[in-house]
This record gives structure tokens, sequence and C-alpha cells, in this order.
């Protein structure tokens, strides 16, 4: 029987065929999907905060993107994915709420997707397909066997990137 | 005095603060949408962040959402959480007009309206915070945000995730006439700002 694995606010989890794993309502969180073309298992991410360098309260791991991009590919190195050739596809980083003027939160969408970049880069990771910013909110789900990421938002049609 | 005393004095506390809040709150509104609009008596809880979306049927469920920062002598934010359908009935209601089904782009009128509700429910729940401990609150101009509540709710998360992990709601559900209105004010503020409401009352 497939199961649908759900992976929570600040969370990781493996998926292997034939369950499709999802994460529901990202808004400025980012979603982050690390798959290799013949591996029958991947890794969905779901942070919250770029960095766990700029919070002292930082003992959750998978609430930011540096430390939970570092879990989740060391997990799924274990489980015999080879680094070289992992790919990824991220969605998510939106900017939810216009206030006019200052207010530096409403940027952490961009802060975060930027944060993921650098450290997949630095993992020379490559990133297949995104679908980030703008204001909407987005629920992910990735299908292993044909490694699309399906995008659902509220009043508009579903993407596969 | 063991925790869960002091836990339960502190929400009668911020329960009452939140009535006299609302009543005014009922009062504007009524002026506003010239109509006898009744408010119950707010309920008060504490709750795990991931567990909001939950109260409005879950992250995916859309939702109409105002959101304030407020700064001065106690800060943090408050939002204005409404369930889409409800979030038509009270724009319908204020603007005389009728929606379609399902998911719907509201204009610049109808978010307008609902910022303004927003507005004066989250500012009169923040002046009677204010004139009862004598303490100074200013607010920010709100924004609104019309998606789901998993992605609407999780900027409040996100500022949240840097001082805490609980958030206190003010659950006040509305009457226009016989029409019920569901909806609730999220109250997040840092735990220094509690202490300092508190201490202000002579509860701590």
């Amino acid at each position: 029987m497939a199961e649908l694995i759900k992976v929570g606010i600040a969370d990781w989890k493996v998926c292997n065929i034939p369950d499709t794993i999802t994460t529901i309502g990202l808004g400025s969180c980012v979603g982050v999907v690390i798959y290799t073309a013949n591996d029958s298992f991947c890794g969905m991410l779901h942070i919250m905060l770029p960095s766990s360098k700029e919070i002292k309260n930082n003992s959750n791991r998978a609430k930011f993107a540096d430390t939970g991009i570092e879990d989740m590919v060391s997990s799924l190195e274990k489980k015999g994915m080879r680094r070289s050739a992992m790919k990824a596809k991220i969605a998510g980083g939106a900017k939810m709420f216009q206030f006019s003027g200052k207010s530096e939160l409403g940027t952490v969408g961009d802060r975060n997707v930027n944060s993921v970049k650098t450290k997949l880069k630095e993992y020379n990771i490559p990133i297949i397909s995104e679908d980030c910013g703008a204001d909407f909110g987005r629920t992910i789900s990735f299908n292993i066997d044909t490694k699309m990421l399906m995008v659902r938002c509220a009043g508009r049609p579903d993407k596969q990137i | 005095m063991n925790n869960d005393d002091l836990t339960n004095m502190k929400i009668d506390v911020l329960t009452e603060i939140g009535n006299i809040g609302a009543g005014n709150a009922t009062t504007s509104l009524s002026v506003l949408l010239q109509n006898n609009l009744r408010m119950e008596m707010p309920v008060v809880k504490i709750m795990g962040f991931d567990e909001v979306p939950e109260m409005i049927g879950g992250a995916e469920t859309v939702v109409s959402a105002v959101l304030t920062h407020f700064s001065g002598d106690v800060s943090g934010m408050i939002l204005f959480v409404l369930e889409l359908n409800e979030a038509k009935n009270l724009a319908g209601s204020m603007l005389n007009k009728t929606y379609d089904e399902g998911f719907t782009q509201f204009d610049h009128m109808d978010k307008s309206a609902l910022k303004e509700v927003g507005n004066i429910l989250m500012s009169s729940y923040l002046s009677s915070i204010s004139t009862l401990t004598n303490l100074q609150v200013h607010t920010d101009p709100p924004a609104i945000c019309v998606d789901m509540a998993g992605s609407v709710l999780d900027l409040p998360l996100i500022e949240l995730g840097q001082i805490g992990d609980n958030a206190l709601i003010i659950d006040s559900k509305f009457m226009d006439k016989d029409e019920p209105i569901d909806g609730f004010l999220m109250f997040v503020a840092d735990e220094e700002s509690y202490d300092k409401i508190f201490k202000s009352l002579g509860i701590i």
C-alpha cells in the first residue's frame, strides 16, 4: 500500500517507493527535495529560518536551512545515496504579507531561499527546478517514479516542476 | 502556587482583558456595520504553534488573516484570522455584495474592508491592555493575506520560533444578526512583554 508521508514544519523525512512525500502550506518557509536519477528513495525538508547561527534557540536543527540540509544529506548518504548524484528541487519562500515600509521580517522568504541555495551549492547539489518567491502559499508533493514535484496553490492551477 | 495555578490565573487575566477589548471592538464594529453585532465571551487558549491551523480546519484551509506588529513597552504581533467563507460574509455585509462559491481573489475594496475590521478589533484589544496596565503600545499599519492557513501562519511562527513555542489565542465569536461569524484573534508576544503586563497588574 502506497502511503502519504507528511513532513511537518521544521522537519525532514525520507520516503521510499511507492510512497509519496508531501509538506503542506509553505509560506515564507522553504521545502527542499533531494533525490537521484536511480535511487528509489528521496528526502524532503521543510525549513523555517535561514541560519542556525543567527538564533540562540537552535536545538531543532531541521528548523534551519544550513543544519537541516546537512542532516538530511548525511542521512541520505548513510542510506546509500551518492553525494555526487544528488539533485534538488525547491519551492516556497514567499512574501505573504505586504507591509508598508520597513519590517525586515517580510524578507525572510528571500533569505530562506538564498540560504538554501548557498548550502546546496556548497555541497555541489544542482537545483533542477524551483518555484520560489511571489506572494502565495504552496503545498508540495514529490513523486519518486517521475521525479516530478507537484506544486499546489489556493486558487491557482497545479504545477509540475 | 504551582505553575498550573499561575497559568490559569494569567489566562483569567488575559480573558478579562480580552473581554474588555472585545466589548469596545464590538461597539465600534456595530457602528461601522450599522447593525447589532454581538460578540460572545472570548475563550483564551495557549497552544503550540503547529496546532493553530487546526482551529480553522487544517493547514490547507483558506483563510483571511490581518496582521499587525506592535511595539513600545510591550512588543509582538497580533492577527485576526477568519475562515474564507466567514471573511466573505463579513466583507459582504460591509460592502453590500455577494461572492462566488469557492476560492475568491478579493479585490482591493474587499481587502481594505477586512483589514479595517481587523484593525478595529486588534487596536481595541491592544488599547485595553494599554489602558489597564498603563503600558505604551504602538501599532504599525496592518497587512492582509488570503491563502492556506499553514502558509499564512508561518510568518508569525517564524517570529515566534525565535522567542518561544506557544501562542496565546483569543478565540472570539461574533454574531451578525443571526449569522455567526467565526474568527479568532491571535496574540503573540515575547516573554518579557508578558512579564511587564502581569507585573503592572500586580500579579507577579
